[in-house]
């Protein structure tokens, strides 16, 4: 009997130890990705309560909305504020539902891509994304799944066209960058009729709004390596307009922390870190730049408002997952923080898949202008350069690295009246960049934007003319004033 | 003696600017003279016109691309009463221009009439007060004439309504 009642201890103890070992396993697998060991249980209810995903949906937007006429005839840029922006906008995803969809889609005709610039002479709605949105993500963003015969390789641009067609139905071309695929299709129910699309330009016609002109209207490709098609350019009308300078300044929060005040560190580490603010140790260094660091991460806050998140231990490739998942994740750690931003509008500008992980990148836009950043100066000792307002590495699991140049923008109350002619523009570029050679020039688009440049103090930004060449270098040329 | 020479000279110095004057005329006409035939597009090659056209719109945008330095390009307008092309100015005032770094021009310009309007865009290389003594048609001056023909908006809406006659057209084109 005593002997019995030994050896049940034993088995106890046993059954404790096992027990004590898988919890130990447990804290420690949850340890390597975040958190201090308490956060294990935590862990444990808050899967069990489920999280809100982000609706990608949400991010799901075009660069830029172009309407027109056709040859001649002026190109208008819709505004996100414009009357007009919803209904066509809503038309056109219901295009791209259909085409993603319905079993009956087929390609019409293949064309190579500069084809595109015959699709934007014409009498055309044009929607514009800043990279190729693949099919797969397409109907993600729609929350469909794609079984259609949809050719194309994704969505660069798409252009309707409501009245090419003999037989009323809608002709649509998606260029994904490399080829031009035409589709025809039947009028969406309840959506924008044939007279709705006619009524649009006849009341653009009428209203204050600046004009534009595509390249291929005007300058030829031959003299130099390339010029994309659809380039809006001023070549009619006055030579100046007006604009106003953009203030750019350093969020408050982090502007004004005090490197003592535990309470300022508090708030920005409630933005920053959110539930999980309790799992960093938080610190103001030398240089006053603000850190958030426990095993597996660290946030650093640079006094130009700069965000750099890093990842600290080593990377899976199994959990490289897919280009949805890893978007969801970046999707969602920017919504989290996009309230240290304000005045400008966040748009995907571009994806890059790589070995263990994908690279999105994010800019801003103030009332439909480029906000952009070219060569920006990181202040650590890296010394990076960022040409986008947010890169984010992620892949299905987590983001792995963030750079994010946190900024409040407001509009100045200077009035500029800048030179818009494209061919000072053009002028201006190979005077100032001598080294082009006109042969191997080549443009992608023009933007007019506010540039960011490094700064801890608050800037007054003036448009200036970036210019993307197809290899992806970017010119920056300022604008000439009105003497 | 002296006198002589002086009056001898004199009259060579005089007879030399006159005939000189009456090149540099000669060559100012070749420009201007409606009989000078087209060259090829051997320092400029128009984008726009892109041969003869027909628009809707009074503004019309000239454009042309050069790969060589130091082109300067002149504009013309066929005046009917002189039966001369005349120097015609763009919206910015200017009727002479030098191509910039770009190897590229475009000017606006407000067609001054409805029907038939006969442009002539001339090239040559060197600056803007070159002598014109020095251009050779076809060696180093290119001229090209191009025929804009402006028609009336009412045609444009008669398409557009799906009803045009023939005769309006027609009316439209080369006046009742």
């Amino acid at each position: 009997m005593k002997w019995f009642s030994r050896e049940r201890i034993k088995l106890y103890i046993l059954f404790l130890l096992v027990i004590t070992s898988f919890i130990q396993v447990g804290i420690l697998w949850y340890y390597q990705n975040r958190g201090v060991p308490t956060n294990f249980l935590w862990g444990i209810f808050n899967k069990a309560q489920g999280k809100t995903e982000y609706d990608i949906g949400d991010a799901f937007e075009p660069y830029r909305v172009v309407v027109s006429e056709g040859f001649e005839n002026p190109h208008w840029v819709i505004k996100e504020n414009h009357e007009y922006y919803k209904p066509l906008w809503n038309d056109a995803k219901a295009y791209i539902k259909y085409l993603l969809t319905d079993k009956d889609v087929s390609s019409k005709g293949e064309y190579g891509k500069e084809f595109w610039g015959d699709v934007v002479l014409k009498k055309s709605f044009v929607f514009e994304f800043k990279t190729c949105i693949n099919s797969e993500l397409l109907a993600a963003f729609l929350n469909e799944n794609w079984v259609s015969g949809f050719k194309s390789e994704g969505i660069y641009k798409m252009a309707i066209l409501p009245s090419e067609n003999i037989n009323k139905n809608l002709t649509i071309y998606v260029f994904d960058g490399e080829k031009v695929n035409k589709y025809v299709v039947p009028f969406v129910a309840k959506g924008l009729s044939i007279k709705d699309y006619d009524d649009i330009i006849s009341n653009l016609y009428e209203e204050d709004i600046e004009e534009y002109g595509v390249i291929k209207e005007y300058v030829a490709n031959y003299v130099y390596q390339y010029l994309s098609p659809d380039v809006l350019i001023v070549a009619k009308g006055p030579k100046f307009r007006n604009y106003k300078n953009l203030i750019c300044e350093v969020p408050e929060k982090i502007r004004n922390i005090q490197p003592n005040s535990s309470q300022d560190l508090n708030d920005i580490a409630k933005t920053v870190l959110g539930e999980d603010e309790d799992d960093y140790i938080r610190s103001v260094d030398i240089y006053e730049t603000i850190v958030f660091q426990n095993l597996s991460s660290i946030y650093r806050i640079y006094r130009d408002g700069l965000l750099e998140y890093k990842y600290l231990h080593a990377i899976n490739s199994y959990e490289k997952g897919s280009e949805i998942e890893a978007l969801k994740k970046a999707l969602e750690f920017i919504n989290y923080r996009e309230k240290l931003v304000s005045g400008v509008d966040i748009y995907l500008s571009g994806i890059e898949e790589n070995n263990n992980y994908y690279t999105f990148t994010f800019d801003y836009k103030y009332n439909d202008m480029a906000v952009s950043f070219n060569e920006y100066t990181v202040n650590n000792k890296d010394k990076n350069k960022l040409n986008h307002a947010i890169t984010v590495d992620v892949n299905s699991q987590r983001v792995l690295s963030c750079y994010w140049v946190l900024k409040e923008f407001k509009l100045g109350k200077d009035n500029l009246m800048l030179n818009v002619k494209f061919e000072s523009l053009f002028d201006d570029i190979f005077t100032l960049y001598k080294d082009i050679n006109i042969k191997d020039f080549s443009v992608k688009d023009i933007n007019m934007s506010y540039e960011v440049k490094y700064s801890i103090n608050s800037q007054s930004l003036e448009p200036v003319w970036i210019i993307e060449t197809i290899e992806g270098r970017q010119y920056v040329v300022p604008m000439q004033k009105k003497p | 003696m002296v006198k002589k020479i002086s009056v001898l000279l004199l009259i060579v110095i005089f007879s030399m600017s006159t005939f000189m004057t009456v090149f540099a005329n000669e060559k100012i006409d070749l420009i201007s003279d409606k009989k000078t035939e087209d060259t090829k597009q051997f320092l400029v090659t128009i984008t726009r016109p892109e041969g003869d056209e027909t628009t809707f719109k009074e503004s019309y945008v000239i454009c042309g691309n050069s790969d060589k330095q130091d082109i300067t390009v002149k504009l013309l307008m066929y005046n009917e009463e002189t039966e001369e092309f005349e120097p015609f100015m763009n919206l910015d005032g200017e009727d002479t221009w030098v191509i910039g770094a770009s190897g590229f021009f475009m000017k606006e310009i407000e067609l001054p009439k409805k029907g038939a309007n006969r442009i002539r865009i001339a090239a040559y290389q060197g600056s803007e007060k070159m002598d014109k003594a020095e251009l050779v048609l076809g060696e180093n001056l290119q001229v090209n004439t191009f025929t804009v023909t402006l028609l009336d908006k009412s045609i444009r809406n008669s398409i557009k309504n799906g009803f045009l006659r023939i005769t309006d057209m027609l009316d439209n084109l080369f006046g009742a």
